[in-house]
C-alpha cells in the first residue's frame, strides 16, 4: 500500500505525460487525477495506521548511493509527522486535480499540465517520506523543478517565464544552504539517515568545528544552514521574493503549490530537524525573530496589493511566517498543525479566486471587480469561509492553529516569545484587514467592472464546484476535530516524530495564560475587519483622500506596494551584476568567444584559413622561391640555436615571415 | 483656443491620462465620475488662454504635476501589454510565418569565422 501511495502519482505522471495524445487530453487528465486520488486514499489508511495506531512503518527499498562510510537507501518511511503531511499533500493534490480538469479544459496542453501536477505530487512524497537527508534532498529539487515547470506553464509569456526563472533560482540560493548542511551532516555523522543523525545529535551538541575556516558550534552551524534552505523553499524574509511573482502559474498551480504544499517544505524540514535545532538555542532564536519578521512584513505588503491572487500570496508568505516562527519557539507541533490547517483554508482561497477569474474573463484586479456576491453566491460562501478560517474566526479551522500560535508564544516568557507576539498580533490585524478589504472589493462593494462581465458571469462548473466542498468543510471543522489529537497535553501523537528539549516546553503554561491575554488576537482582528469596512465600504472617499492628497501616505503606500522595495535593491545589486557576468563574460567573452574559438566550430574555419595562408606562399615568383632557399638554409644551420634558452633566433624568423608578407 | 496645433493634441493626450489614471485611485466609479468633473473643470478653467508661452508653461506644469502624482500601481487591462492573460496560449499566425533563429547566440561583436571583408558581417 505504501509503495502504491508512493508510485501512483509517477505512474499518473507518465500516462498523461507520454501517452496524452493516445488518450486525449481529457482521458489523460482522469487517469492522473485518479491515480493521485487512490495515493489520497492510501494516505489516510496510512494516517490511521501509522498516526492513530502508532506503528511507524519503514520499507527500504534498494540502496542508492553507498560511498565510504555514507550508505543511502531509497525507503519510504512513514512517522507521525510524515502521515499527517500524506494526508495534506495527497488530499490538496486530489482536489487539484480535479479542479483543473475543467479550469485548464480549453488549454491545448491540459494533458502536460496535469502530468507536471503529478509529477509534483510524487517529487512532494519522496521528499516527506524520505528516511535519510539525501532522499529529501532529491525531492527538495525536484519540487523546485516541477514549480519552474508549472509557473512557466503559459511559456509564451515571457512575464511567466522570468518568474519561473526568479523562483528556481531564489530556491537554488536556499539549495545551497541545505546542501551545506548536507555536506556536515557527511562530515560530523558520517551519515545521511535521520535515525544516525538524531540519535547522535545530543552527543556532539556545544562541539565545536571547523567550517570554512572559522571554529562554530556544530548544531548552530547546521541549523543556520538549515534555516537557509528553509527560508528559501518558505519564502522567508530574504528569499520570498519568487512568491507573489509565482502567481503567473494558472491558479491550480498557486493553490497547490504555493499556498499548500511546496511552500511548506522548509516548514517540514525544520520539524523533521527539531532532534538538531533543540540544542541550538542560537539557531531557535534567529528562526523565531525570521519567522516574525516575514509574518510582519508580507501582512503589511498584503494591505496594499491591488491584484486578487497576489493578496492571497503575500497572505500566504504571512501565514508561513507564523509556522516558522512557532517552530522557533519550539512549537513544532503547532507549526506543523497550522501547517496543516492553513493549506486548506488557502487552497480554498486560491482556488475560490480562481472561480471568481474564470468567472469575469480573467481580471484580477480587484479594482475592477465587485458586486459578486449575488451573482456567484456559491464562490462567495466559500471564500467567505476560507477568510474567517484565515482570519481566526472562533471556533472555525485557523482560530485553532493561529491562536494558539500567539499564546503559546506569550507564554514563553522571553523576549524573543514576547516580540513574536507582537509581530503575530499586528499581522493579524492586518490579515483581517486585507481578507476583508477582498471580500468588499470583490463581493460586497460597488461593481466596477465591465457590463460584459456582469451578463455573461457564471458559477462555477460541476468539477470546480466538487473540489471547492471538501476544502470548505476542511476550513470550517478540521481544526476542531485534530486540535486535541494534535496539540493535547500528553497526546501520543507525535511519538519519537518530534523532539522538544524539556525545559522549552510550555504547553502548561499556555493554557493557564489569563484569559483576557488570549483575547488580544480576536480583538485585533475585529479591529482589522472594522476598519476595512469603514475604509473600503462605507467611506471609500477618505482612502481616496489620503492617497491623492497626502503626499506622506503616498510615499508610505508606494514602499508597500512595490513590496518595501526588495525587488529594486536585489535588481540593483546582484541581478544587474549576475546578468553582466552571465553574458559579457560568460557567454560572449567564454562561450561565443574562447570556447568556439578553440572548439570544433573554430577548427572548422581556422584550418582551411591556415591552409590558404600556406597555399599562397606558393606564389610562383623566382625571388619568393629564392628567398625560402635561403631562408631553409638559414635554419639548418642555425637549428642548434633552438636549443638554447635565447629566443632571438625565434624572433628573427617571425620578423622574416612578417618582411615577406609584407613585400 | 489659440496655441498651437501640437499644444492642443497635448493637452488632450494629458487630459485622457490624468482621467485614465484617476481610476486606480478611485475604488467606485462613481468616485471616479465626481472626481472627474473635477479635473474637467481645471482644464475648463484654463480653456480661454490665448498666449502660446503662457499655454506652455502651463501644459508643462500640468504634465509635471500629472508625473508626479501617477499611481505606483496602475491598472492594466488583462489582454493587453503587460496583463494577466497577454500572449497567454497566442494563436499561430494564419499565413505559418513562423521563423527560426538557427544562428541562435550570434551577436553583434562576437567573433565569427565566417565574417570576411568580401562577406561582410555574417549576423
Amino acid at each position: 500500500m505504501y509503495l502504491c501511495l508512493f508510485l501512483f502519482p509517477f505512474f499518473g505522471f507518465l500516462v498523461s505525460g507520454s501517452f496524452g495524445r493516445l488518450f486525449g487530453k481529457q482521458g489523460a487528465a482522469f487517469i492522473a487525477t485518479f491515480c493521485v486520488c487512490c495515493s489520497c486514499l492510501c494516505s489516510f489508511v496510512a494516517f490511521y495506521e501509522v498516526g492513530l495506531t502508532s506503528c511507524p512503518v519503514t520499507l527500504s527499498l534498494f540502496p542508492w548511493i553507498c560511498v565510504d562510510v555514507v550508505e543511502s537507501f531509497w525507503s519510504i518511511s512513514v512517522d507521525s509527522l510524515t502521515a499527517v503531511m500524506l494526508v495534506v499533500i495527497t488530499t490538496i493534490s486530489s482536489l487539484v486535480h480535479v479542479y483543473s480538469i475543467s479550469y485548464i479544459k480549453d488549454d491545448p496542453f491540459l494533458a502536460r499540465f496535469i502530468s507536471y501536477l503529478s509529477l509534483f505530487t510524487f517529487l512532494m512524497l519522496s521528499l516527506v517520506l524520505a528516511d535519510n537527508y539525501l532522499q529529501l534532498f532529491f525531492g527538495w529539487e525536484g519540487v523546485g523543478l516541477a514549480s519552474f515547470l508549472l509557473i512557466s506553464f503559459w511559456s509564451s509569456r515571457l512575464q511567466a517565464c522570468k518568474a519561473a526563472t526568479k523562483a528556481i533560482i531564489i530556491n537554488r540560493v536556499g539549495d545551497v544552504g541545505l546542501a551545506l548542511a548536507l555536506f556536515c551532516f557527511i562530515l560530523i555523522f558520517g551519515s545521511v539517515e535521520y535515525s544516525t543523525i538524531f540519535s547522535c545529535s545530543s552527543k556532539v551538541a556545544f562541539c565545536t568545528f571547523l567550517f570554512c575556516q572559522f571554529k562554530v558550534d556544530i548544531l548552530s552551524c547546521i541549523g543556520v544552514l538549515l534555516l537557509i534552505g528553509a527560508s528559501g523553499k518558505s519564502a522567508q524574509i530574504g528569499l520570498h521574493t519568487w512568491l507573489p511573482d509565482a502567481i503567473e502559474g494558472p491558479t491550480p498551480v498557486s493553490a497547490l503549490i504555493h499556498a499548500a504544499t511546496m511552500v511548506t517544505a522548509g516548514v517540514f524540514v525544520l520539524a523533521r530537524s527539531s532532534p538538531i535545532l533543540e540544542f541550538s538555542p542560537v539557531v531557535l532564536f534567529f528562526v523565531s525573530l525570521v519567522g516574525a519578521f516575514t509574518a510582519f512584513f508580507a501582512a503589511t505588503t498584503g494591505l496594499v496589493q491591488n491584484d486578487l491572487k497576489r493578496v492571497i500570496a503575500y497572505s500566504t508568505c504571512s501565514q508561513l511566517g507564523y509556522m516558522v516562527f512557532a517552530s522557533g519557539l519550539s512549537q513544532y507541533a503547532l507549526g506543523v498543525f497550522h501547517l496543516s490547517n492553513h493549506a486548506f483554508f488557502k487552497a480554498l482561497l486560491f482556488l475560490g479566486a480562481g472561480c471568481i477569474i474564470h468567472a469575469i474573463k480573467d481580471e484580477q484586479d480587484l479594482r475592477r471587480i465587485g458586486g459578486l456576491a449575488y451573482l456567484l453566491p456559491f464562490t462567495y460562501s466559500f471564500i467567505l469561509v476560507g477568510s474567517l478560517a484565515l482570519v481566526g474566526f472562533p471556533f472555525l479551522t485557523g482560530f485553532y492553529s493561529k491562536d494558539a500560535i500567539l499564546e503559546f508564544s506569550l507564554s514563553n516568557f522571553s523576549v524573543t516569545g514576547g516580540l513574536c507576539h507582537w509581530f503575530g498580533v499586528i499581522s493579524a490585524l492586518f490579515t483581517s484587514f486585507y481578507s476583508f478589504r477582498l471580500l468588499v472589493l470583490g463581493f460586497l462593494g460597488y461593481p466596477n467592472g465591465f457590463k460584459s462581465f456582469y451578463k455573461n458571469c457564471h458559477e462555477a462548473p460541476l468539477f470546480i464546484a466538487v473540489s471547492l466542498i471538501p476544502l470548505g468543510l476542511g476550513s470550517l471543522f478540521i481544526g476542531f476535530f485534530c486540535r486535541e489529537l494534535f496539540l493535547g497535553a500528553g497526546t501520543p501523537f507525535w511519538a519519537n516524530s518530534i523532539f522538544i528539549y524539556p525545559v522549552r516546553e510550555s504547553i502548561i503554561e499556555a493554557e493557564c495564560a489569563p484569559v483576557i491575554l488570549k483575547q488580544i488576537p480576536l480583538f485585533f482582528t475585529v479591529m482589522g475587519a472594522a476598519v476595512s469596512f469603514s475604509f473600503i465600504y462605507h467611506n471609500p472617499i477618505i482612502t481616496y483622500r489620503f492617497l491623492f492628497f497626502n503626499q506622506m501616505f503616498r510615499v508610505f503606500y508606494t514602499f508597500l506596494n512595490q513590496r518595501w522595495l526588495f525587488d529594486r535593491v536585489y535588481n540593483e545589486s546582484f541581478a544587474k551584476a549576475f546578468l553582466f557576468f552571465g553574458h559579457a563574460i560568460s557567454f560572449r567573452i567564454v562561450d561565443k568567444g574562447a570556447l568556439e574559438i578553440l572548439g570544433p566550430f573554430g577548427i572548422v574555419f581556422i584550418f582551411p584559413g591556415l591552409s590558404k595562408q600556406l597555399i599562397s606562399l606558393q606564389s610562383g615568383r623566382v625571388y619568393h622561391n629564392v628567398l625560402f632557399i635561403v631562408y631553409g638554409l638559414g635554419f639548418l644551420l642555425c637549428s642548434p640555436l633552438f636549443y638554447s634558452s635565447n629566443g632571438c633566433f625565434f624572433l628573427i624568423s617571425v620578423g622574416c615571415w612578417i618582411v615577406f608578407r609584407v613585400f | 483656443m489659440a496655441g498651437t496645433s501640437q499644444q492642443a493634441l497635448r493637452v488632450v493626450h494629458l487630459y485622457r491620462a490624468v482621467i485614465r489614471d484617476l481610476q486606480p485611485y478611485t475604488t467606485n466609479r462613481w468616485m471616479w465620475f465626481a472626481e472627474k468633473e473635477k479635473i474637467r473643470a481645471r482644464f475648463e478653467a484654463n480653456r480661454n488662454m490665448t498666449d502660446p508661452m503662457q499655454i506652455e508653461t502651463t501644459l508643462r506644469a500640468g504634465e509635471a504635476e500629472f508625473q508626479k502624482w501617477r499611481h505606483p500601481d496602475p491598472y492594466t487591462t488583462p489582454y493587453l501589454f503587460g496583463g494577466s492573460r497577454y500572449m497567454r496560449n497566442p494563436p499561430m499566425p494564419a499565413d505559418g510565418s513562423i521563423s527560426m533563429a538557427f544562428d541562435f547566440g550570434r551577436e553583434a561583436g562576437t567573433w565569427d569565422p565566417r565574417d570576411t571583408p568580401a562577406t561582410g558581417h555574417h549576423h
